[in-house]
């Protein structure tokens, strides 16, 4: 069903309809005739390059073969009719229907196919070449045919050429042997053979040409500026045109009207030649006129009101935790300990630090974010005292960049180790191929001579322990399945943030690491066992009452949202 | 051929390091060698894309596109930090505060907010997922977590409340142990397609 | 009191408010925190690339390695070079081979890692809590640990389930292709629920480590103003 697509808002609408169905925009009839035509794609028994031809040059030969008489006649009202511009004739225009075929053409065609006279033939020929022209839609084939025409034009002028006193006018148009070619039409035609060569060089681009076009015209792209330019001058040429037979004396009437006739064939040759539109550039423009639309409708999520009410909800919460974590770290809050027992991983870590020899040596992986450090650092302080106070030889290796710097932050600047050796084996980018390297060097006790020595020491490599301190479960994943695989024997702690500990649990349990610590609570839990020291206090506090007000805001979800959908079964029935 | 060495090259590699596994003593001293080349093409890679980075953050500038301003402010700080650190040292103080001074108040302030938006999604969970098996057991279970964190129950072992309290602390590692699989064989598919060239990340799809 | 640390503070307060500045709104001073994160994050990143991978693993064997080392230095700066020069339009090529490289080591690292690290320890754990040793190693409440073991196991297996990815039933098959089998569906929704348990401890954890943070920033705006408060 044919549609027009309202200039406003974009919405398709029936041909029929005169307003646009979403904006109620009146339809322009400029815009209605111009643009569908030009869009949408020209099937090819509609293409309209012929008929015009054959419409116009049979009423010139008419006019000839009649001694001129209807042919002024016919060609005055061909000048009135260009004197109008409104009456202009339209390249696009479709063929017109049988109907509308004038008496004298009718009689014309059917003389031409009673009768084999050389007129006939003419016509014939130029009908056979319509047909053609119609099945083959290949551009070579219909420059042949114009000039073909040019040339049959060419020699019917010669023929009228010497009963006109002004030969000059028409010489300055056509040449005995080749057409003389204006200006605009030589532009277009070297503009166009551009386009095709373009064409057959970048295939790729063509479907996307329309579009790309009318973004590079709004750009302001020269090209694009140029093909319009173009056109503007193909407007203006025939303009020229126009006007001059318009002024032209009554006396050469039929030699002006002729020049009308032969020019104009060949505005629609070139002008589909930037507008034919493919499938997809139909396609596309459909789903840009889709995007103009959609952007006009209302968007649920953008709505004004909820978003403003959501964001007030967000700033009193933030408001009431900022608030009350300020008066639990600053106001004297003192929490009481906690009750919390050292659960069976926690155990481990006790048992593995009671049962190490003196001066072990442990290799640290330090595999947490900078934002994780505050976090990281409280509740790997015990463990790194109570390595300091064993004299262990640390060995640290980092998996995140920020790894290198937070292991001197720790080590150094917070728990102060002073007394102990450190070695440094730097920044490996993969968690899985440090791991996997590392765990291949306990392999290895002699590096056979061809070989390059490896980067890390492969003697400082056994230890009584491996304590890998991450921020989440994918670097600590990739250091437990790696060791895992490769040394089992060696002793696997871990130290992690609360967050990764839910996911990490398991390779506990599974007998893959031997202990495990995560997140504050439980830091607390094992410092409480060690340290006497209780320097957690007021973190511990805020932690509190920040864990208490979620859970409190949790239950008041629970029961809004309950109220609020008492009556809708829908909820429950999913359950 | 072109196609044919960079499977060659994929899929040898990968069959040599699998056998890293089994035969570790035996290929340990070169799969060693190809661990540290590995390594430095990792690192190569990640320096090609601060490149990239920089790149388009200095074209950015030059054409003075969208919001320069905070392109001159990537790649000022960029300049600074690569020419501290390469004039002095990692181990440096002075350095180590200046980056650190910068990384750990960012990101910990993204976890803050990050702290906030979490209270208020969990005010509309059942709003937005509505009643369902899964939401209900994510509910009770974060409860619980939270509560069991906050240390206020006891958990003696040998107690009756130890021992609900052990159960409740063991119960997510259930779901946790499936999801790890879940992930282990995923990961396993992908590299078995991989190694046998049906998947290629370097190029030349087959 | 000394100034680098009225200096380093005044750093981080300031950064720290910015950052939390967008609880009010995305604003100025909030992207303007996160773009100086972007430079400073890529310039210590390069530093410490270029310090700690470049210089020991390629420079340090071509300039100062004996000549194996040095003709084995000249694979990886090849592979270098073809990585860097495939980042050229001209040559998009090159790079294919040192990433089908690394795509080799990663893959066989993920297969190595997913079997021997997790699929075979983990399915070897389940297996284990069934073992009768494990039951009668204590005295006492024998049936709690194998109700225990059972849940555990139907647990995982009903999350594994909820997670099956399988081709569609073959079209001569009476099952449509939505439908899955009975106990499959009902071992979907078992692990439904130990999903749910599973994301609600996740998600406590997580909340656990985001509040830490949220009370260390306030802890240190708070330490700063009364730095300054103390100071004046």
């Amino acid at each position: 069903m044919p549609e027009w697509i309202c200039p406003e808002c974009g919405a398709e609408n029936p041909q029929s309809a005169e307003r646009c169905l979403n904006c109620h925009v009146i339809r322009e009839e400029d815009l209605e005739g111009d643009l569908p035509e030009a869009i949408e794609p020209t099937p090819p028994d509609q293409v309209n390059i012929i008929p015009q031809e054959g419409q116009d040059l049979p009423e010139l030969l008419h006019s000839l073969k009649e001694d001129g008489e209807k042919a002024v006649e016919a060609s005055q009202d061909e000048e009135q009719s260009l004197e109008s511009s409104s009456e202009q004739p339209d390249p696009f225009e479709k063929p017109e229907s049988d109907d509308e075929i004038p008496d004298w053409l009718e009689r014309i065609r059917k003389r031409a196919q009673e009768e084999g006279d050389s007129i006939g033939e003419i016509t014939q020929k130029i009908m056979a070449a319509q047909e053609s022209l119609v099945e083959d839609q290949d551009a070579e084939q219909r420059r042949r045919f114009e000039t073909w025409v040019q040339s049959i034009k060419s020699q019917l002028e010669d023929q009228s050429g010497g009963e006109d006193d002004d030969e000059d006018d028409l010489e300055s148009i056509t040449d005995d042997t080749h057409p003389v070619e204006p200006d605009w039409l030589k532009r277009l035609r070297k503009a166009r053979e551009g386009d095709e060569q373009e064409g057959s060089e970048q295939p790729d681009i063509q479907g996307d040409s329309l579009l790309q076009w009318l973004v590079a015209l709004e750009d302001g792209d020269e090209t694009a500026l140029l093909a319009l330019e173009q056109i503007q001058n193909l407007e203006g040429g025939v303009g020229e045109e126009t006007q001059r037979t318009s002024f032209t004396g009554d006396e050469s009437v039929s030699e002006e009207t002729q020049e009308v006739r032969i020019d104009e064939p060949v505005l629609p040759a070139y002008k589909p030649a930037s507008i034919i539109v493919s499938p997809q550039e139909d396609f596309h423009a459909q789903q840009l006129a889709a995007t103009i639309r959609d952007e006009y409708t209302p968007i649920p999520g953008s709505d004004h009101t909820r978003a403003r009410s959501s964001w007030l909800v967000r700033l009193v919460i933030a408001g009431i935790m900022l608030t009350a974590l300020s008066l639990a770290l600053f106001g004297g809050f003192n929490p009481s300990a906690p009750q919390n027992s050292p659960q069976p991983h926690h155990e481990g870590v006790i048992t593995w630090l009671e049962t190490l020899p003196d001066e072990p040596a442990v290799l640290l992986v330090f595999d947490y974010q900078a934002g994780f450090s505050g976090e990281m650092m409280r509740l790997s302080r015990p463990f790194m005292v109570s390595l300091q106070e064993m004299n262990s030889h640390l060995t640290v290796i980092s998996t995140t960049a920020s790894g290198v710097l937070l292991n001197q932050q720790l080590l150094v600047d917070d728990v102060l180790v002073e007394d102990i050796s450190i070695t440094d084996l730097g920044y490996l980018p993969l968690a899985s191929f440090g791991a996997f390297s590392l765990g291949l060097q306990n392999q290895v006790a002699v590096n056979p001579a061809f070989l390059p020595e490896p980067v890390m020491p492969l003697s400082s490599l056994s230890f009584d322990g491996i304590v890998i301190l991450s921020g989440d479960y994918e670097g600590s994943r990739g250091w437990i399945e790696q060791l895992t695989a490769l040394t089992p024997e060696t002793p696997l702690l871990l130290l992690v943030t609360a967050q990764a500990g839910p996911i990490v649990m398991p390779y506990w349990e599974s007998g893959q690491v031997i202990g495990l610590v995560a997140g504050k609570s439980e830091a607390l839990v094992l410092e409480s066992d060690q340290v006497e020291d209780r320097w957690l206090g007021n973190r511990w506090g805020a932690y509190r009452v920040g864990v208490l007000i979620t859970i409190g805001f949790i239950v008041l979800g629970v029961i809004i949202n309950d109220n609020r959908d008492a009556n809708d079964d829908s909820h429950w029935g999913e359950l | 051929m072109k196609r044919v060495v960079p499977v060659l090259i994929a899929v040898l590699i990968g069959l040599f390091v699998l056998a890293g596994y089994v035969l570790q003593s035996l290929l340990a001293p070169v799969l060693i060698m190809f661990l540290n080349w590995g390594v430095l093409l990792v690192g190569v890679a990640l320096l090609v894309g601060m490149g990239h980075l920089l790149v388009f953050h200095f074209s950015r500038l030059i054409n003075d596109q969208e919001k320069p301003f905070y392109s001159l402010i990537v790649l000022s700080a960029f300049t600074l930090t690569l020419v501290g650190g390469l004039v002095l040292s990692l181990q440096d103080v002075f350095f180590r505060n200046l980056v650190l001074n910068i990384l750990i108040p960012i990101e910990a302030g993204l976890l803050a907010i990050l702290a906030i938006t979490l209270v208020y999604m969990s005010l509309y969970l059942i709003r937005t997922r509505g009643w369902t098996v899964m939401s209900v057991s994510f509910l009770v279970s974060a409860i619980i977590s939270l509560l069991l964190n906050l240390g206020y129950v006891p958990t003696q072992p040998g107690t009756r409340i130890g021992e609900l309290v052990a159960f409740l602390r063991r119960l997510p590692i259930v779901g946790v142990r499936g999801i790890l699989l879940g992930i282990a064989l995923g990961g396993l598919l992908v590299g078995l397609r991989v190694i046998l060239a049906i998947d290629r990340p370097y190029g030349d799809e087959p | 009191m000394n100034l680098s640390e009225i200096v380093w503070g005044l750093i981080g307060f300031l950064l720290t408010v910015m950052v939390l500045s967008y609880l009010i709104g995305d604003n100025l001073f909030f992207r303007l925190a996160g773009y100086l994160f972007v430079g400073v994050m890529a310039g210590f990143l390069s530093v410490v690339i270029i310090r700690q991978i470049l210089w020991p693993y390629l420079l340090i064997p071509l300039v100062h390695g004996s000549w194996l080392e040095r003709l084995w230095a000249l694979i990886p700066l090849g592979l270098v070079i073809l990585l860097v020069l495939g980042q050229f339009k001209r040559f998009t090529g090159f790079s294919r081979y040192p990433l089908a490289f690394l795509g080799g080591v990663a893959a066989a690292l993920a297969i190595g890692g997913a079997v021997f690290g997790t699929i075979m320890p983990q399915t070897q754990a389940v297996i284990e809590i069934f073992d009768p040793v494990v039951w009668y190693a204590v005295p006492g409440r024998t049936w709690l640990r194998i109700i225990d073991a059972v849940v555990m196991l139907l647990g995982t297996i009903g999350t594994l389930s909820y997670f099956h990815f399988g081709r569609q039933w073959r079209a001569h098959s009476n099952i449509k292709a939505e439908e899955r089998p009975f106990i499959l569906e009902t071992l979907s929704g078992v692990g439904q629920v130990f999903i749910g348990i599973a994301l609600g401890a996740v998600f406590a954890g997580l909340f656990s480590s985001a509040l830490v943070a949220l009370i260390d920033r306030i802890l240190s705006i708070g330490q700063f103003i009364l730095l300054v408060v103390g100071a004046s």
